[in-house]
């Protein structure tokens, strides 16, 4: 998926930008990720006089809309869930008029639509990874009529112009969200439109300033760091929905009756796909489960992993219910001729073992985008400052289709509790380590206890900090002044903040943290205006992409999409200095 | 319009202009309304015979008046495919099974072998081949009905409304423009005894 | 699975789809703009973004005053009514933004099959007493009552809800989890907060606080505690003058690389001081009441109720997708995927509309606002405006006499077809139609066309009386491919040639020419798949109209001051747009 890391190609998404840093060009620009929370004052950001002119009447309908590959969603700001959410298909992509999907003869053919759009992607928006050869249009068209489905159908508004606010994925290319947006701007006319990210809307949504995004998305898993509202650090990998159904495929195609999907005449596309991804993706959602973690429970309690959230006898359970045997019957209508399967159903857990965690092969042997969940969650936190990642560990947030998963949100958490039980928050690792590690006296060097005693539900008993020492005391540690933290602790309250324990929390979700966030007139930074848009951003409509990329690279925060042209100036010039 | 060539008489013309299929099966004639200009083509069935049997005391017609039998009441200018067949509908009522009639509007058109067990049916509507519309179920002006459809029973179908599936759920609207489409005056000349050919 | 019927077709494509371009100034690196440097192509019906923008006639507008085609897409639209589709009663606007977008009386529908759902006794004798007769209803039941579909027999009672009323279910409902558990709205719980404190501090009062903060908050409950929460901390006098500078240094200060799309801090203006503390000044939610919620992950009872579960007591996507966000549980993640967790569907609320020129501003179509009433005020369409095309594939009878023809006869590959394309003047002036196609239709499958006679002169039409009394005549000239001649016909009729240049046939407002199709085959050299709709012939056609109108008034005197005061001078008028033309499938081989 990522471009190689060096070389800037034009649509170079923001994933490549915010992966880790390596010895690329964005080094010296950017400031170390690793403190987030010391400002460099080498940096300087352009003045602040950019500050949005929105500033919000009550009496104004703001309408928040929420992209996601596969669906968006629309409704009110201050409304606590959307209005409407409407679905990226197939049947979508119609002429008016074309009603063929109801007509009783009428069988969707998925084989002819995975050979033209490939299996599945005639249900998403966009495929973020890779802009080359999308047409940008056809994106703006699907916008388009989504959203004139979500006002008609379910917002029931009029045409009149009305403030948008609209929650992107934060990795999306540049050129998307252009597209995007001059579909936005040219066809419903909103006088402004504002950007917000999901991992901050789903934050705020949760009630809290700092927070690990766990976004289990359809085309990847996400993981982003938020501190004091910004996005530190993002993970990705292609662990996600998506591909949980082609694993899903998998199994399912493994136990069809032989010759039942017999090959087409042309037998040489390089993937074969027996079953249609949207039978595939409706089982995927049905009986697809996730297995407890392996970690025995004895252990961890020994351990005093009490830590954990909620984790309450009832845990037991789990591995009796998967003991039971049975065999589950799953009909299949798509592949000829349809049929019945009968499979064992503990085999149903496999598609999501294989999509997510992979836990055959070694840890090592993964590719950076293709990390197993367990290992990406511990190596965005361990990539953390110390004091940035003592609070997003404990606040986890879950979010996407894969929450859906029955057992997987717990299994990711149990997963990272075990590593983190093993290596603790060492970057290094082996035997050497090990034996450091194992060393009673140098383990108690390093302990501290943590500042605050714990309110939350999960608070650890100081006793079992101690115990565990190795990995607490770095998580507690707390190297540098937060300049909130020290302002509330002036003001009137003194409750700390639970801090360096693995918990997760609930949000309300990015649509409804988006819709808080433009009730409580919080203005966004990047609200953009209509008229610059449309003569600003065409005008620089070659430079704005570029501009834009760059700008994102850095900060699609002050500045924005707008004020980009001022923001960096050395390195992305060679690339688009000629522009 | 196939271009089968009717042979002669296939059709009893009444004096306003109802054409009635020798072929069609209507029960219980007397109870059976046809406004004019109707057309019920070979196959057709009318079940006119399955009346109220409870009169409604709310009624305003019970007051004197002869009690009103109609079954089945059809407007002007409606179609009735081959093997089409209207049924009204019939439910318990107060501890009594009792049919209520079927009404059906002005230019409407009931495709090859649909069901019609609706309460009322408005004006220009369109229903498809194979359509099977439920007890009770209302169907108001400007619809249209795709092959196929299954209507629950019950279902109140709003105008200007197109519906389809199994059951039936609202698939689009019928646009401004497409109003004129529901006008049936042109294909009732073309059937009957001496057909009108269709315009080009 | 038998072969949908072909018919043929005429799709539209509407002007305005090329002008969202044109909106910016042309930029060739542009990543959007790419498509205005092929705005000379040929328009390809089969590309993706094709779709988007082609509708039937019916679908299109017109404005009198721009002299434009209108389609749903470039209209500016009005809401005159809102109502209920299925109990049909209208809506104030004003209820719309309280009470949400679904009807809130007792229209729901399945969640299973999507049927309507009537309210039903639980009684099951009377299956079908519904809402149609006030007697059902009005007669006293001690079983309650549930909400049954009327196609697949789904009943709430399988999800454990049941009604004490008939009536006002939706009210019900919102207090009714799956279940059968009774549940505060945050409205109630606010109320009921409220009426604790002012009893005092005794110890039921206590207790019963603690019952209502115990539940686990739903959706709504926590949005309304966070939104409380962030007020409370917003609205802090001591907060104000809190840290300022330390904050105002952090927002603006922090490296770039750290703020991203939004940054609460930096939002206002650096004067704008007393926002931005306050916004700094929020502090993180420590517990329910303030809406922050420690995930419950343990899902193991849910795993075994799958684990006993049939493939059918899962929800489809479809189900799922249809649900509305429920607002009365917390977030259900995996448990969504159960049929129990289903909600009845209320009604999603329908509007009537009016219709607006995006340009000019007049409205084109105004329907009138009673819900019943199917008239409309204003209704300007665009087959008053522009000549319909109807299509038929052209026989000529042979030696071998007639050979009937169905537009659902499969084309065969190579082996030329003539269709006959009847274009309908609805207009009072004569028009001058001009007709381009490309030579070979665009797309993998290239088939030959010819138009025989691209350019020709449609007479006006009359008006309605006219038509009347024409009736009969009409319909005598009008003529079948069985009927044999007409007076009109211009080819010869001895051997029923074909003349380039030559109209087929003409009538009082119509004219019918031949086009000559070569139908491509059908055969990829690379062993690939037929896409779908790729065995269609589909012809791109240009159609260009030019008529000479009078000036302003004369046409029912609507636009005042539109045109010159002269009022015999003829106005040049003319319309062009591109349209697509399916005129048959072509037989794969």
């Amino acid at each position: 998926m990522a471009a190689p890391g060096g070389a800037p190609a034009i649509h170079r998404s923001v994933a490549n930008i915010r992966s880790p840093p390596g010895p690329s060009s964005s080094s010296h620009h950017h400031h170390q990720p690793h403190h987030p929370s010391t400002p460099s004052r080498s940096v300087v950001v352009p003045s602040p006089n950019f500050g949005s002119p929105s500033s919000l009447r009550a009496d104004e309908d703001v309408i928040v809309v929420d992209f996601g590959t596969r669906k968006l969603q629309v409704g009110f700001a201050g409304d606590a869930a959307p209005r409407g959410c409407v679905w990226f298909g197939p049947d979508q992509q119609r002429r008016v008029g074309d009603f063929r999907d109801w007509h009783p003869d009428y069988k969707y053919d998925w084989r002819q639509a995975a050979g033209m759009w490939g299996w599945g992607r005639d249900h998403e928006l966009w495929q973020g990874g890779d802009v080359r050869g999308t047409d940008l249009g056809l994106i703006g068209d699907k916008i388009e009529r989504a959203l004139r489905e979500g006002f008609t159908k379910y917002m029931l508004i009029d045409s009149r112009p009305r403030r948008m606010v609209c929650v992107f994925p934060s990795g999306l290319p540049i050129p998307m969200l252009s597209a995007a947006l001059d579909s936005l701007f040219s066809r419903f006319q909103p006088p402004t439109i504002s950007l917000l990210s999901s991992p901050v809307a789903l934050s705020v949504g949760a009630g809290v300033r700092s927070a690990l995004v766990v976004d289990l998305g359809w085309a990847e898993t996400v993981i982003t760091s938020v501190y004091e509202y910004r996005e530190v650090k993002t993970t990705r990998s292609v662990r996600g929905v998506r591909y949980l159904v082609d694993q899903t495929h998998k199994l399912l195609a493994k136990h069809l009756p032989d010759g039942s999907a017999a090959k087409s005449t042309d037998g040489a596309e390089e993937e074969e796909y027996k079953l249609s991804f949207e039978e595939c993706n409706d089982i995927a959602t049905r009986m697809v489960w996730c297995k407890p973690s392996k970690a025995p429970a004895a252990t961890q309690k020994a351990e005093g992993l009490e830590t954990l959230v909620e984790q309450d006898e009832s845990e037991n359970s789990a591995p009796s219910a998967i003991q039971r045997p049975g065999r589950v019957e799953i009909p299949l209508r798509s592949c000829r001729p349809p049929t019945t399967l009968n499979l064992p159903w503990e085999e149903l857990s496999e598609p999501c073992e294989n999509a997510f965690f992979d836990s055959q092969y070694s840890r090592s042997g993964f590719d950076d985008h293709e990390l197993p969940l367990d290992l990406l969650v511990y190596r965005s936190l361990l990539q953390l400052p110390l004091d940035v990642r003592a609070l997003c560990m404990s606040r986890i947030i879950f979010t996407g289709g894969g929450t859906n998963v029955l057992g997987l949100r717990r299994r990711i958490f149990d997963d990272v509790s075990e590593i983190v039980r093993e290596r603790g928050w060492e970057a290094v690792q082996g035997k050497a380590f090990d034996q450091m590690r194992a060393n009673p006296k140098i383990k108690r060097k390093g302990a501290r206890q943590a500042t605050g005693g714990p309110t939350g539900v999960a608070s650890p008993s100081a006793e079992n900090q101690e115990a565990d020492g190795v990995w607490h005391d770095a998580a507690n540690t707390l190297p540098e002044v937060d300049p909130i933290e020290e302002q509330l602790k002036k003001g009137q309250d003194k409750r700390p903040r639970v801090q360096g324990q693995l918990r997760a929390i609930e949000s309300i979700g990015a649509w409804s943290g988006a819709s808080l966030i433009t009730h409580l007139k919080a203005s966004t930074v990047s609200t953009i205006d209509r008229d610059v848009w449309l003569q600003h951003g065409a005008a620089g409509a070659s430079k704005a992409a570029d501009v834009d990329q760059k700008s994102q690279r850095q900060s699609l925060g002050p500045g924005g999409l707008l004020r980009a042209a001022n923001v960096g100036t050395s390195w992305t010039l060679g690339v688009w200095g000629t522009g | 319009m196939s271009s089968r060539r009717a042979p002669r008489g296939e059709y009893i013309e009444t004096d306003t202009g109802n054409k009635v299929a020798r072929k069609a099966t209507l029960v219980g004639t007397q109870n059976i309304m046809l406004g004019g200009k109707t057309v019920i083509q070979p196959e057709v069935m009318i079940r006119g015979d399955l009346i109220r049997s409870i009169q409604s005391s709310t009624s305003s017609s019970a007051a004197g008046a002869p009690p009103n039998n109609t079954a089945v009441a059809i407007g002007r200018y409606c179609f009735l495919s081959r093997g089409a067949c209207l049924r009204p509908p019939g439910r318990h009522y107060k501890g009594a099974f009792t049919y209520m009639p079927l009404r059906i509007g002005d230019h409407v058109f009931v495709g090859l072998g649909s069901v019609i067990q609706a309460a009322s049916i408005g004006s220009h509507v369109h229903i498809g081949a194979r359509v099977v519309v439920g007890e009770f179920a209302i169907i108001k002006d400007y619809v249209r009905v795709l092959d196929g459809t299954v209507v629950p029973p019950n279902m109140v179908v709003p105008s200007f409304t197109i519906i389809a599936g199994q059951p039936a759920r609202v698939i689009g609207e019928v646009p401004e423009g497409g109003h004129e489409a529901f006008e049936l005056r042109e294909l009732y000349k073309t059937v009957g005894n001496n057909p009108h050919p269709a315009p080009s | 699975m038998a072969p949908l019927p072909f018919s043929p077709y005429t799709f539209i494509q509407c002007p305005c789809s090329d002008s969202t371009l044109l909106a910016r100034p042309a930029d060739a690196k542009s990543p959007t703009g790419a498509d205005a440097e092929e705005d000379e192509r040929t328009f390809d019906p089969r590309a993706p973004r094709s779709n988007y923008s082609l509708y039937p006639l019916e679908y299109l507008l017109y404005c009198e005053d721009c002299h434009q085609i209108r389609c749903p897409r470039c209209v500016s639209e009005e809401i005159a009514t809102y109502y209920c589709p299925s109990c049909l009663f209208e809506v104030p606007s004003s209820n719309l933004k309280s009470e949400g977008n679904r009807c809130t009386r007792s229209c729901f529908q399945c969640p299973i099959c999507i049927g309507p759902l009537s309210v039903t006794t639980q009684e099951t004798r009377h299956p079908d007493a519904n809402l149609l007769s006030a007697d059902n209803a009005a007669t006293p039941h001690s079983g309650g009552f549930s909400l049954t579909c009327s196609y697949c027999h789904w009943s709430s009672t399988e999800i454990g809800v049941d009604f004490d009323k008939p009536n006002g279910i939706h009210a019900q409902l919102a207090k009714i989890r799956n279940g059968g558990e009774s549940r505060l709205t945050a409205k109630e719980r606010k109320e009921r907060r409220k009426e604790l404190s002012h009893r005092g501090d005794s110890a039921a009062a206590a207790a019963a606080r603690e019952e209502i903060e115990e539940q686990v908050p739903d959706l709504e409950n926590q949005f309304a505690n966070l939104k409380s929460f962030y007020n409370s901390q917003l609205a802090d006098p001591t907060a104000a003058d809190n840290g300022l500078s330390t904050l105002g240094d952090l927002g603006f200060s922090s490296p770039s690389s750290l703020s991203r799309i939004m940054n609460l801090y930096t939002g206002g203006k650096i004067s704008d001081n007393k926002a931005k503390s306050r916004l700094g000044a929020i502090r993180e939610a420590l517990t329910p009441e303030e809406g922050l919620l420690v995930a419950n992950l343990d899902e193991a009872a849910l795993i075994s109720q799958l684990h006993q579960s049939e493939h059918c007591d899962t929800a489809s996507m479809a189900q799922i997708t249809s649900q509305p966000p429920n607002l009365g549980e917390p977030a259900l993640h995996g448990a969504s995927r159960f049929t129990s967790s289903l909600r009845p569907i209320p009604h999603l609320l329908r509007t009537k509309r009016s219709k607006r020129c995006p340009v000019c501003r007049h409205i084109i179509s105004k329907p009138e606002p009673k819900v019943q009433t199917t008239r409309f005020r204003i209704r300007l369409v665009a087959g008053s405006y522009i000549p319909s095309i109807s299509i038929k594939p052209l026989t000529l009878p042979g030696p071998s006499g007639s050979s009937s023809s169905n537009p659902s006869d499969l084309l065969i590959s190579l082996k030329p077809v003539h269709y006959l394309l009847t274009f309908k003047n609805p207009i009072f002036e004569t028009i001058k139609v001009t007709l381009a196609t490309p030579a070979a239709t665009p797309g993998r499958f290239p088939s030959k066309v010819t138009v025989l006679c691209p350019q020709f002169d449609i007479d006006a039409n009359t008006d309605v009386w006219d038509e009347a009394l024409k009736d009969n005549d009409r319909s005598d000239k009008s003529s079948r491919n069985s009927g044999g001649t007409t007076r009109q016909r211009r080819g010869t009729e001895a051997g029923y040639q074909l003349e380039v240049g030559k109209i087929w046939e003409r009538g009082r407002n119509w004219v019918s020419i031949v086009v000559e199709v070569v139908p491509a085959s059908l055969r990829l050299e690379d062993g690939g798949m037929l896409r779908e709709d790729e065995d269609i012939l589909e012809i791109p056609m240009f159609v260009r109209i030019e008529w000479e109108a009078e000036n302003a008034g004369d046409d029912g005197g609507i636009v005042p001051g539109a045109g010159g005061k002269d009022k015999d001078q003829k106005e040049k008028r003319e319309l062009a747009y591109w349209c697509v033309l399916g005129l048959g499938k072509i037989k794969q081989n």
